[in-house]
């Protein structure tokens, strides 16, 4: 990428200031962003335990009965617990940003930011409803 | 009453001393001051090396930014009352090289900026006998927003990735790229395109928004970065899956 430096010559050597590693924690809305970040991992280890339970699964009745009684831990009750609260702060902060990639106009008007997400919120709660149904009225 | 306020400010003065130091200074507390009128007061009365710059100290010419107290504002529009007892400490804006003092080297952005396209391009070379190019209100209303950028630069102060990421065209170069893309006049879409779905463009933002609130003129820059995500996305993927010359189009 060029850039004019016809001053260059003249100027002394600038100074770059570097980016400290706990820049993070300089500001509520950088942690809050990082913690959003942070999520990914949560979600992507309930992924990996989604699979070996389908393993499990398929694997017959002696590993299913072994595999549920580690998910009975409460190990693994305590990091369910965790990734539900990450997963629930991933949807919310997820829906507060939908607004600044949508631009909606309804009869010219531009829908308002509140609007769509309490949209995308009313969807969501419908959705987990539907499937919370399903899953235990069976 | 306090009459005084204690302004803090980091100094950088390349000839004398390699590293960044605090000076202290002490200058009368006015009622309706602002951190600028701070700053000229220093440079006027206590100590004539102090560099920052400023010119129109209201809030348009979008260049005496600076961090104070660890935010990026544009110092004229800042208020000493607002930072009562004091200290303030003021410092340049955080991911650019500081050239002396409060003065920052500004050259990086300006090639990002001619970068982007940052004019129009129109589908067809108008002569002035075709007489004004029209808009209606509502065609206006969709892109009037990021003309009011002022290029101050506190986005990219505010923003994590521009320091981390020194390719990233950043808040500003792309909000205004979005303000040519949007605007009904202008036909170069597809050579922004080229600049802004490539390494450095849009899609290296992470959606961290500090951008928008240190806005300001409200542009929000978050939204034309993310409203361009999904155009950017759109073409991705058209770029990819049509023939040649059909995605140009
Ligand atoms: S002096 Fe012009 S914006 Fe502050």
């Amino acid at each position: 990428m060029e850039s004019q430096t016809t001053y260059k010559r003249f100027r002394p050597a600038p100074y770059t200031p570097k980016m400290q590693l706990s820049w993070w924690w300089q500001k509520p809305t950088y942690f809050a962003y990082i913690m959003r970040e942070l999520t990914a991992v949560f979600v992507a280890a309930y992924a990996v335990i989604l699979l070996l339970t389908l393993r499990a699964l398929s694997a017959g009745e002696a590993a299913w009965e072994a595999w549920t009684t580690t998910l009975q831990s409460p190990l693994s009750i305590g990091f369910h617990v965790v990734a539900l609260l990450f997963a629930v702060y991933h949807s919310i902060t997820w829906f507060m940003a939908a607004p600044t990639a949508i631009v909606l106009n309804v009869k010219g008007k531009p829908v308002p930011a509140k609007t769509l997400i309490l949209a995308h919120v009313v969807i969501w709660i419908v959705c987990s409803a539907a499937i919370a149904g399903i899953l235990l009225t069976r | 009453m306090q009459k005084t306020i204690t302004i803090q400010v980091k100094r950088y003065i390349p000839e004398k001393q390699p590293t960044p130091f605090y000076q202290d200074y002490e200058v009368p507390l006015e009622t309706k001051w602002g951190v600028l009128d701070a700053l000229t007061y220093i440079k006027d009365e206590l100590d004539g090396t102090l560099a920052f710059r400023w010119s129109c100290h209201m809030g348009v010419c979008g260049s005496c930014g600076m961090m104070v107290n660890g935010q990026p504002a544009l110092t004229c529009a800042t208020f000493l009352e607002e930072y009562l007892p004091g200290p303030i400490c003021i410092e340049p804006l955080d991911h650019f090289p500081v050239i002396r003092d409060l003065v920052i080297d500004t050259d990086a952005f300006m090639g990002k900026l001619k970068y982007v396209k940052p004019w129009l391009i129109p589908a067809e070379e108008r002569s002035v006998d075709d007489g004004e190019n029209r808009q209606t209100p509502a065609e206006l209303a969709a892109f009037k927003q990021y003309t009011l950028c002022i290029n101050c630069l506190l986005c990219y102060s505010a923003c994590p990735v521009v320091g981390l990421n020194e390719d990233f065209l950043g808040p500003a170069a792309i909000a205004l790229a979005q303000r040519y893309n949007y605007d009904s006049r202008d036909a170069g879409q597809t050579q922004r395109h080229d600049v802004l779905l490539d390494h450095g463009g849009a899609f290296d933002c992470t959606l961290i928004g500090e951008c928008s609130r240190a806005c300001p003129k409200h542009v929000d820059p978050t939204g034309a970065i993310q409203r361009y995500k999904a155009d950017g996305a759109m073409e991705f993927w058209k770029r990819l899956l049509l023939p040649r010359g059909a995605a140009k189009r």
